[in-house]
């Protein structure tokens, strides 16, 4: 290995590192945070590993008597808003994600197959539909605030899951669309011309070969829906509570933003999200129609 | 002799498979050679060795006489030309020829000569302002030709460049091919499955088979005198025939009797009686309406029309052989009388497949 | 009873049309063969008639019942795709069996019916592996296999030998014929490679820019092209064609050109005999034509052997003769197959003068 091959191997392992820091300290600051008492959460010099590790933060989380007896050893100086766990922020994250996810998967699955195979809409269909998220969100929050609430849908399971569905859509249809396209039609056709309906064609020839296709796009899609703030905040009232909101809930008059609680809550919030990436792993993409085809 | 790329005893193996085995070549300067076999024999690693896409486990490559089994690719003066075009699509031609010569930092005055001169030979001043995307399958492959040639390689590999197209189309590019290889006095290795393009294409045939070389000899020598029984198979459209015979030696004269024809003297020779494969061309069995000294019998069973020819195939014993003739000569079903020119058949040994050496007069053209 | 019937089929995709105005039958049991250049609507007119592609206009009648309006399962046709299209999640065995589950037959019966197709395939030793395990040839085999597992009235085949080695495309084709002959199968064989066409078919149609240039069998596909097109698609190498002028009339009437002048063979069989222009041209298979070392009366024109192309059991050979490059074919012994002057004689065919300006043969 001569000289500049050495440098060029270099330059491109630091490259490598540099990004992993980059994404990696903020999961290392907040699982750290979320063990910090309370003195240190905004301390500084900041504390990179403390020293005295505690459980508090989850305790607070997931039992109210944890937050009020904080709020009691902190003398009063702690104005603590929170009233009730984050479990049922949990519980309804897990119903409005799921349920949002599940219906967007299928919806933009069955949209995008129509538009790969009958073109429904015209070659720029799913483009034209992607365009839709390319507002920002803030920019029609408005209106829909007010259709939500002539609707009497505001501060529902119902009315938060059409939201979330409605504006994942796009990316659906966008994602499964490109798996569909790389099966050759000739695969469904071969199943109809032996006996099948188109339907059922689709069902057991292109169904199983975008399976992995179909996992990501959810995957995504849920991480989409369980980290959404926005239309959590401006379509609810208390009634349903999502695990972005209950975080942003974890606030004192006094003390401004109780960071080692918030930083619990969003470790614990992460489990469900890397449970489910687990889960698929191993029907995420692979060579799709290998060895169908004559090449 | 002026040998331009020689191989020494090369070996390849990928895990377990050995692809290929220990193989000897050697090509000259202007000589057009090809590696002749089935998929997977082995031709196509002994060409990506070459390129030096891959390492060989064992054995020398020498270019110009010097080693380069370590030479990077890209240093080794090789053109490369696969069965994919790749012919860039936004491109003009013009642009697509000095793509390789840019790369190489080729000063611009001299590369544009070079492409110039390139465009000449092949016919593409005609078509030097169109995109890679207007050309037609026969431009296509001009235009991918000539943007390797134009670099110069000293050596011009070619890996089933023609296996994508039309019968038609290949039936043309194959005389443009070599009379373009001709006049430039190009050295080619041509990797290829189809017979017909090795024997009308090239001054060597190395038939490959399992990772070893079979046969390595003149175009003339492969098809008139097959070393190996996978040869004589592989080469010649109809196949050769194959039949079992029982040899009988008598002072010297060696004689065989098949199925149906007895005693046929085949020429001098010394080996032991006893069983082998006689194999006969389609053409060297001559069919008649009538009977005749020398002719035996025999039913139709198939007719194959190929327009200016028909192939028979006819019973003979349990097997069927098949027989040239002129469209029109006799149908299905009918008898015919088939006489069998045994001086120009050849046999083989039934177990090892080796051809058995026989003197023999050349016949007659 | 004709088996498929097929009248007045158009389609267009966008701008771009495919098949236009298609007529054509298909006897019971006949073995039918489309053949044309890449691009010619030969996978379009299969997939036409399976019922994939709707056609813009024309009607398809199978076994006598129209079924232009049926969906594809309920034609009882099979069709064998020219990418193959094996499912690849589904093992040999489920993939022969396909047609047969999908038909709701009972198990056993589905069993017994894969091991006989595989058998007579000889593709026993891949039923229980994936299609990604398969060698080239053994995924065509299982392919084939899945397209006869279940009987149908018609079964079409696009382009079942391309992307083959070389040696079992020519161990099929007759494997191929003789599979025909054993079900007496109605048949479409689609092809881009005449010698297929030719040797395989009972008649052939061929297919140009979505177009039928001409339907018959092979000898009169091979001896009485309809068109330019056919006579040098089909053969190989292609038919010669050579400008000329019609010199006298009658029995004396000569076909005249650069270095030549013939009489016509059989001018009397041709319909349009009394009416043809001056100007014309013919055609000339290179098998037609006469070489010889030596002037002769049946060799009495010179010309010039430019190149020679051999391949084993005969010899091409170009020679330039009457202004332009014609071919030839000759055994590879022969004194002609080297560059250098020879001489050269032909009887051009009364059915071979072709109307050049249409590019078509007179009749």
């Amino acid at each position: 290995m001569n000289d500049s091959q050495i440098w060029v191997t270099l330059l491109k392992r630091s490259a490598v590192v540099i990004s992993m820091f980059i994404a990696f300290f903020p999961i290392y600051w907040l699982i750290a945070t979320s063990f910090k008492p309370f003195d240190e959460w905004a301390s500084w010099p900041p504390i990179w590993l403390t020293d005295n590790p505690t459980l508090q933060n989850y305790r607070i989380v997931f039992f109210p008597e944890a937050a009020r007896e904080f709020a009691a050893a902190q003398q009063g100086s702690l104005d603590y808003k929170v009233s009730g766990s984050a479990w049922k922020a949990f519980q309804d994250s897990a119903i409005i994600s799921t349920l949002a996810t599940f219906f967007s998967v299928v919806f933009g699955t069955l949209a995008a197959y129509s538009m790969v195979r009958f073109r429904t809409g015209g070659d720029n269909y799913p483009f034209q539909f992607l365009t839709v998220r390319m507002m920002p969100p803030i920019a029609v929050v408005v209106p829909i605030v007010a259709l939500f609430s002539v609707l009497r849908l505001s501060d529902t399971y119902f009315g938060l899951t059409l939201a979330y569905t409605a504006f994942t859509l796009p990316f659906s249809i966008w994602m499964i669309r490109s798996f569909i396209e790389e099966i050759p039609s000739e695969l469904e056709g071969a199943a109809m011309v032996h006996g099948m309906g188109q339907f059922r064609a689709f069902l057991t020839v292109t169904l199983p070969l975008i399976k992995g296709g179909v996992l990501s796009t959810a995957l995504f899609i849920f991480i989409l829906n369980w980290s959404e703030f926005l239309f959590a905040l401006v379509l609810t009232a208390g009634n349903v509570i999502t695990v972005t909101l209950q975080v942003a809930n974890y606030v004192s008059a006094s003390s401004g933003k109780l960071y080692g609680v918030q930083a619990a809550m969003g470790t614990v919030s992460t489990l469900p999200v890397i449970l489910f990436g687990y889960i698929i792993q191993r029907h995420l993409v692979r060579g799709l129609t290998f060895g169908a085809i004559k090449r | 002799m002026d040998r331009k790329l020689e191989l020494r005893a090369l070996r390849k193996s990928f895990g377990d498979v050995e692809a290929v085995k220990g193989i000897d070549l050697a090509l000259n300067r202007g000589e057009f050679l090809s590696l002749l076999g089935p998929s997977g024999c082995g031709k196509s690693t002994t060409l990506s060795l070459i390129a030096g896409f891959l390492q060989p486990d064992a054995g020398e490559i020498l270019v110009d006489g010097k080693v380069v089994n370590r030479v990077s690719p890209r240093k080794r003066r090789i053109g490369l030309v696969f069965q994919d075009y790749a012919v860039f699509s936004k491109l003009s031609v013009r642009a697509n020829l000095s793509f390789g010569l840019e790369a190489q930092r080729v000063p611009r005055l001299e590369r544009d000569r070079a492409v110039a001169e390139i465009s000449e030979k092949l016919n593409l001043n005609p078509i030097l302002a169109a995109r890679g995307g207007e050309l037609n399958m026969s431009e296509m492959q001009r235009v991918a030709l000539a943007r390797v040639l134009v670099t110069k390689p000293e050596l011009l590999l070619l890996d089933e460049p023609m296996s994508n197209l039309d019968a038609a189309l290949r039936a043309k590019l194959r005389g443009e091919l070599k009379q373009i290889q001709k006049e430039l006095e190009q050295t080619v290795l041509y990797v290829t499955h189809d017979q017909v393009e090795a024997l009308s294409m090239s001054d060597r045939i190395a038939v490959m088979r399992d990772g070893e070389i079979l046969q390595d000899d003149s175009t003339e020598a492969i098809y008139r005198r097959p070393a190996e029984r996978f040869v004589a198979e592989f080469i010649g459209d109809p196949p050769i025939n194959m039949v079992t015979c029982t040899v009988t030696a008598e002072g010297g004269v060696v004689s065989v009797s098949t199925a149906l024809h007895r005693n046929l003297p085949l020429g001098q020779g010394e080996i032991a009686p006893g069983q082998y494969l006689l194999a006969v061309r389609p053409h060297h069995f001559q069919a008649s309406r009538e009977a005749a000294a020398g002719t035996v019998g025999s039913e139709i069973r198939l007719v194959e029309n190929f327009g200016a020819e028909h192939v028979l195939h006819v019973s003979y014993g349990d097997d069927l052989v098949a027989v040239v003739v002129a469209p029109g000569f006799a149908r299905e079903g009918e008898r015919i009388h088939l006489a069998l020119h045994a001086e120009q058949a050849h046999l083989f040994d039934l177990e090892s497949g080796q051809v058995i050496a026989l003197q023999r007069r050349e016949a007659a053209a | 009873m004709s088996s498929l019937s097929a009248q007045g089929l158009s389609k267009s995709f966008g701008d771009l049309c495919a098949l236009s105005d298609i007529d054509f039958e298909v006897a019971d049991g006949e073995f039918f063969c489309v053949v044309g250049p890449t691009n010619a609507g030969k996978s379009t007119l299969l997939k036409t008639i399976a019922g994939l592609h709707r056609p813009d206009s024309g009607h398809i009648h199978l076994g006598g019942r129209p079924v232009t309006d049926l969906e594809p399962r309920a034609r009882n046709v099979s069709l064998l795709f020219q990418n193959i299209a094996l499912f690849p999640t589904q093992t040999g065995r489920e993939n022969i069996g396909f047609p047969l589950r999908a038909a709701e037959l009972p198990e056993s019966e589905v069993a017994n019916r894969v091991e006989e197709v595989a058998a007579m395939l000889k593709v026993g030793h891949v039923l229980d592996r994936l299609p990604q395990t398969f060698s080239g040839g053994e995924q065509q085999r299982v392919a084939i296999g899945r397209a006869i597992a279940r009987p149908c009235d018609l079964l079409m085949l696009d382009e079942p030998l391309t992307n083959l080695d070389a040696r079992i495309r020519i161990a099929l084709r007759i494997e191929f014929k003789n599979l025909h002959r054993r079900l007496r199968q109605t048949l479409i064989y689609v092809t881009h490679d005449q010698v297929e066409a030719i040797s395989m078919s009972d008649r052939i149609a061929v297919l140009n820019q979505g177009r039928f240039e001409q339907i018959g069998t092979p000898d009169e596909i091979y001896h009485r092209p309809a068109s330019v097109f056919v006579a040098q698609f089909i053969g190989q190498p292609p038919m010669n064609i050579i400008g000329a002028e019609i010199q006298g009339d009658g029995d004396d009437t000569l076909l005249a050109g650069p270095g030549f002048r013939v009489p016509v063979a059989d001018l009397e069989t041709l319909e349009s005999a009394g009416r043809l222009p001056r100007q014309l041209s013919f055609g000339l298979r290179p098998e037609a034509l006469r070489v010889a070392k030596t002037e002769s009366a049946e060799t009495p024109f010179p010309g010039q052997v430019v190149w020679v192309e051999r391949l084993g059991s005969k010899a091409v050979l170009d020679l330039r003769f009457a202004e332009q490059i014609v071919k030839a074919v000759v055994p590879p012994e022969h004194a002609t197959a080297a560059e250098g002057p020879v001489w050269l004689g032909f009887t051009p065919k009364a059915e071979h003068l072709i109307d050049s300006e249409r590019a078509l043969f007179f009749r």
